[in-house]
């Protein structure tokens, strides 16, 4: 338990844990509506070419078929997936409902309603489609250097940025220069539950919709702004998330499968099978990253200058706002006299990329943190020693966000990780001359906290205290599975000094939970729970006054515990929230309940240091990380428990995302791992005992000083994985992933 | 899917009328670990389904005038718990034990992973190392034995007609002065297709510290498993000593140039394979 604290920073189990592991809790693919509808997608079998004819008479023919949509049937009208408020810039709408011109392999072309799934399946297979053929350009250099083909009216620079702060510093010291070039791959989220969207548009002229989604208002605004619905006639309904990681973000099928319920006038139910979640939805994008620095001799940054490329896929969603945040990272992280940063987003024939886990900072900080390395050992100097002069202090400015990182405790994250994982002995023995080579590695990761300083970042919630003194806290929430839910009840809980069983907090539904912009951008514990904060805070003065007016005492005299109220001094005068609650009711006519819209005040850097070793085998090429060490500086952990859950959630994901995940694409186009038989997840057997250490100070605006930890947390891990394996090789490895067969080649051509 | 008929014989009579029906777009499921995901990605419909769940008849692990005898449907899971199988044919133990995740070994089956026929099984190259025989039965009871090497033809591909069905692995026993071992590389440690794969069975001389009758099975090389007869015939007679590993490693990467000439994962694979038989030499000893 955490020093003060009731509730705050013990464990929790997530509120929904019991029925998840019964089965009991019903996700989008259990779900069942009266004359149900399921649908089914087609998708292109090519990467770029023109829809000539589509036959779809042998699948109607198959029982129980309703309807067939295709861009025949369809409007040609656009929407962009990353829209969520109206007029959002950099939202290009370029994704139609089925494409007319395929532009990758996995692009949509049609779709079968039918009476059930096995029907549709079979009719989807039965549809023939004949392509006149478009050469495809399957990468960003086919892209850039290609100017007759173009994937998008506009050619294939989907988006250019730059970024230039501060001075080019007097160099009093001698200085050296170190360029390294990092490509980073695309990868899947591999949530566990496929992508589902349940829809209906009942005679009134009512949309509602039913997704496990990060944000109902921005499917509201997508829906709305398609349909020219008005936005109260559009009901969006969060339902259980079987994970994300971004991947379930941006509001992919909703339009789609709306499209098919209102021209069906039936409910519709849309669910994704393994494959077109891989080949079909979004990717992280990968990223290629040439980074030069100028470092004085005794290892202060002077200059650091990147360039990145990253590959959008065939149209644009999301990519200008994911390109340009590669720039909002670094300054975060380091001080850095002069920064510059120039990059860009290309269209290319491939699967469209996304937003992923740490939007952005993955993939720059890893560029960053092998580079780092690189520095050190061109400095000869220990790469934990040389971080540490750089790193950001306490309230720092960042440059580029002109905004401060906040209490920011990177470097208390690395030294006291780097004492607890003895870096300095293990960093100095022998990597050994055998078979099995050791290596160890750091890395340093930033991110932000929600969306100050450039979004909307606000949230609105109702809290009520019911008759028998329990609560119902009403909130937009969208758990996505890491305990949104519970944590917000913990936090609501310490302010009432109530059991957090005894408060029921809602998720979110268009129709009956406040504004929230959607539960990304690392927002949700700093601003959301601050806002849980505020309104038990607002219904607990309220709560006060009733009580001050029930016990003829002024309010200040009071104080509350163990959800009652006592009068200071004289303990024996005290009253139950429960009492309260039917007094105020019965006796004065009132309602508890308290109404709260947060605004964020401030985006200050989530940190987070990490300590791998690794054990490599020279003659396989196999990899194993055999001990990890995760460092969080995150304020202050709510639910101690699933903060640490998260950490080490981050850590499989991070070491997936060095060794061996990547959707690889074949020189015809087509994705090569299309399942997760050929896309290999780091498993269980693979997983080293994941150490977490918490670093808890108070100095930000998050509730009781929490700070995210969901995105951040899976910042550095790839970086800390490769500096293991390149320490434990002598090389200077930074093409991702590191398989077994680069692995294998690097060592023999050394 | 709709129009697939299945049949779930209770016993070996009941089998072998329901192998009556069957046409050559019939499928036997034992364990069905493959053929259920194949037919759920429309890569397999087949008519008629025979379903040997039902038939504990065929689940069994009996050791017999010097002779391990494995019913078809025996899963992986039965066969690496059985004392005689770990007693008899060790490397048969560990290649079960390797075999996908534990509801793969709790489903699949010997007989469905011979049936099969995927490059790379498992148990394949371990089964044509130990020598053993399989037993088939046709819808007229009849009984034939055959070699794995004759059974299997090709990548997923058999010699069984459609009306006769894998009933038994039949294994000779090794002496105590043999040693087995299998090992595999797939791209994670566990839950993972062989990319190679090494079943060795040697005679051990401990006197002469020499290894004779020396059987070397290899898998996920090409289409099918095999026996690699060159390099047995390299090692029978040698002294078995740090020397004969590296030759062993030699050879057969010397197999793997040969077998996969100009193919994609070959730089690869010719150099892991050293590793993998490193692994395998050291298991033996």
């Amino acid at each position: 338990m955490s020093k003060g604290f009731k509730y705050v920073g013990n464990t929790f189990p997530c509120s929904d844990a019991a029925r998840k592991v019964t089965g009991d809790l019903l996700y989008g693919t259990d779900m069942k509506l009266p004359h149900l509808l399921h649908a089914k997608l087609l998708l292109s079998s090519i990467p770029h070419g023109i829809v000539k004819r589509i036959d779809t008479s042998r699948a109607e023919k198959v029982p129980g078929v309703i309807k067939i949509f295709s861009h025949l049937n369809a409007p040609d009208k656009m929407f962009n997936s990353f829209r969520i408020i109206p007029g959002q810039e950099l939202c290009i709408e370029d994704e139609p409902l089925f494409s007319r011109r395929v532009k990758y392999v996995g692009d949509r072309v049609a779709a079968v309603a039918a009476t059930s799934l096995a029907a549709a399946r079979e009719a989807a297979a039965l549809i023939d489609v004949e392509y006149e053929e478009l050469p495809a350009l399957l990468t960003t250099e086919e892209a850039l250097s290609n100017k007759e083909v173009k994937i998008q009216p506009g050619g294939n620079l989907a988006h250019e940025y730059e970024v230039d702060v501060g001075e080019v510093p007097f160099k009093a010291e001698e200085c050296i220069t170190v360029e390294s070039e990092t490509q980073t791959q695309r990868t899947h989220h591999g949530a566990l539950e496929p992508h589902v969207c349940l829809a209906y548009y009942d005679c009134s002229g009512k949309l509602t919709v039913w997704t496990p989604t990060q944000g109902v208002f921005g499917v509201r605004t997508v829906l709305a702004e398609f349909f020219g619905l008005s936005y109260s006639k559009v009901r969006v309904i969060k339902i259980p998330m079987g994970g994300s990681f971004g991947g379930k973000q941006e509001f992919l099928f909703e339009p789609l499968t709306a499209f098919m319920a209102m021209e069906t006038k039936r409910p519709v139910k849309l669910l994704l099978d393994r494959e077109e979640c891989i080949i079909h939805t979004r990717v992280r994008p990968a990223v290629k990253t040439k980074i030069k620095t100028v470092v004085t001799k005794s290892g202060k940054l002077q200059e650091f200058t990147a360039d990145s490329t990253l590959d959008a896929g065939a149209f644009s969603g999301s990519a200008p706002d994911y390109t340009s945040s590669l720039a909002l990272k670094v300054t975060k992280l380091y001080r850095i006299p002069h920064y510059k940063h120039t990059g860009r987003a290309v269209y290319t024939n491939t699967v469209k990329s996304g937003g992923a886990r740490g939007w952005a900072a993955p993939e720059i900080i890893t560029a960053t943190e092998v580079h780092m390395d690189q520095v050190a050992r061109k400095l000869k100097m220990d790469p934990v020693e040389f971080r540490l002069q750089n790193l950001v202090h306490p309230y720092d400015l960042d440059l580029v966000l002109n905004l401060s990182v906040g209490d920011a405790r990177v470097i208390e994250c690395l030294e006291r990780g780097a004492e607890a994982f003895h870096w300095k002995e293990r960093y100095n023995q022998g990597m050994g001359r055998g078979r099995y080579r050791r290596g160890i590695g750091a890395a340093c990761g930033a991110h932000k906290n929600g969306m100050y300083g450039g979004f909307v970042d606000c949230t609105s919630m109702v809290m009520k205290m019911n008759e028998d003194g329990s609560f119902n806290l009403n909130a937009s929430l969208h758990d996505v599975g890491c305990g949104t839910v519970t944590a917000m009840g913990i936090i609501a809980a310490e302010v009432l000094d109530v059991d957090p069983n005894l408060i029921t907090v809602t998720e979110a539904d268009t129709e009956l939970t406040g504004y929230d912009p959607g539960c990304y951008g690392s927002r949700v514990i700093y601003n959301v729970g601050a806002c849980a904060k505020e309104t038990a805070e607002k219904l607990k003065e309220k709560i006060l006054e009733c009580a001050a007016f029930i016990l003829h005492k002024p309010k200040e005299y009071l104080i509350i515990e163990n959800g009652s109220v006592f009068v200071k001094g004289t303990e024996y005068l005290s009253l139950t929230y429960k009492e309260i609650a039917e007094k105020t009711l019965q006796e004065n006519y009132t309602d508890l309940s308290a109404a709260h819209t947060y605004y964020s005040p401030s985006n200050p850097g989530s940190y987070s240091v990490q300590f791998a070793e690794v054990e490599v085998d020279t003659e396989t090429g196999l990899t194993r990380v055999t001990d990890f060490l995760a460092v969080g500086d995150v304020g202050r952990a709510i639910n101690r428990g699933m903060v640490e859950g998260q950490f080490q959630g981050a850590v499989q994901m991070g070491i997936g995302y060095a060794l061996c995940e990547e959707v690889k694409i074949d020189e015809q186009g087509k994705p090569v791992n299309n399942s997760f038989k050929k896309y290999h997840l780091v498993n269980a057997p693979d997983m080293p005992d994941v150490q977490v250490l918490l670093i808890e100070h108070e100095g930000d605006d998050g509730p009781f000083g929490a700070k995210s930890v969901g995105e951040i947390s899976a910042v550095p891990t790839a970086a800390a994985v490769i500096n293991a394996v390149n320490h434990a090789l002598g090389t200077s490895l930074s093409d991702m992933p590191l398989t077994p067969e680069k692995l294998l080649a690097a060592v023999k051509n050394r | 899917m709709g129009n697939t008929v299945v049949l779930t014989p209770d016993n070996l009579s009941e089998l072998r009328e329901a192998l009556k029906q069957a046409a050559p777009n019939s499928k036997i499921l034992a364990g069905g670990t493959d053929l259920v995901l194949a037919m759920h990605e429309n890569r397999c419909s087949p008519d008629l389904i025979i379903d040997l769940s039902g038939v504990k008849e065929l689940k069994y692990v009996r050791l017999e005038d010097g002779h391990l005898h494995i019913g078809a449907v025996t899963t992986f899971t039965q066969i690496k718990e059985n004392e005689f199988v770990r007693k008899h044919a060790l490397c048969l133990t560990e290649a079960a034990a390797l075999i996908g995740s534990n509801q793969i070994r709790n489903a699949g089956t010997i007989g469905g992973n011979i049936g099969n026929a995927s490059p790379a099984g498992d148990t394949i190259p371990v089964l044509m190392a130990l020598e053993a025989r399989i037993r088939v039965m046709d819808s007229l009871g009849q009984v034939e034995e055959k070699d794995v090497d004759e059974l299997i033809v090709g990548s997923g591909k058999t010699s069984l007609k459609c009306d006769q069905v894998i009933t038994e692995v039949i294994i000779p026993v090794l002496g105590d002065d043999y040693r087995s071992t299998f090992v595999k590389l797939g791209s994670r440690r566990a839950v993972t297709i062989s990319k190679l794969n090494i079943a060795l069975v040697v005679k051990y001389n401990h006197v002469l510290n020499t290894i004779s009758d020396v059987r070397v099975g290899l898998g996920a090389i090409g289409v099918k498993a095999f026996r690699d007869r060159r390099v047995e015939e390299i090692l029978n007679g040698q002294q078995a000593d740090d020397h004969l590993a590296q030759v062993l490693a030699e050879e057969l990467s010397m197999t793997v140039q040969k077998a996969i000439p100009g193919r994609y994962s070959l730089p690869y694979k010719k150099e892991a394979i050293k590793g993998l038989a490193h692994d395998a030499w050291a298991n033996l000893s």
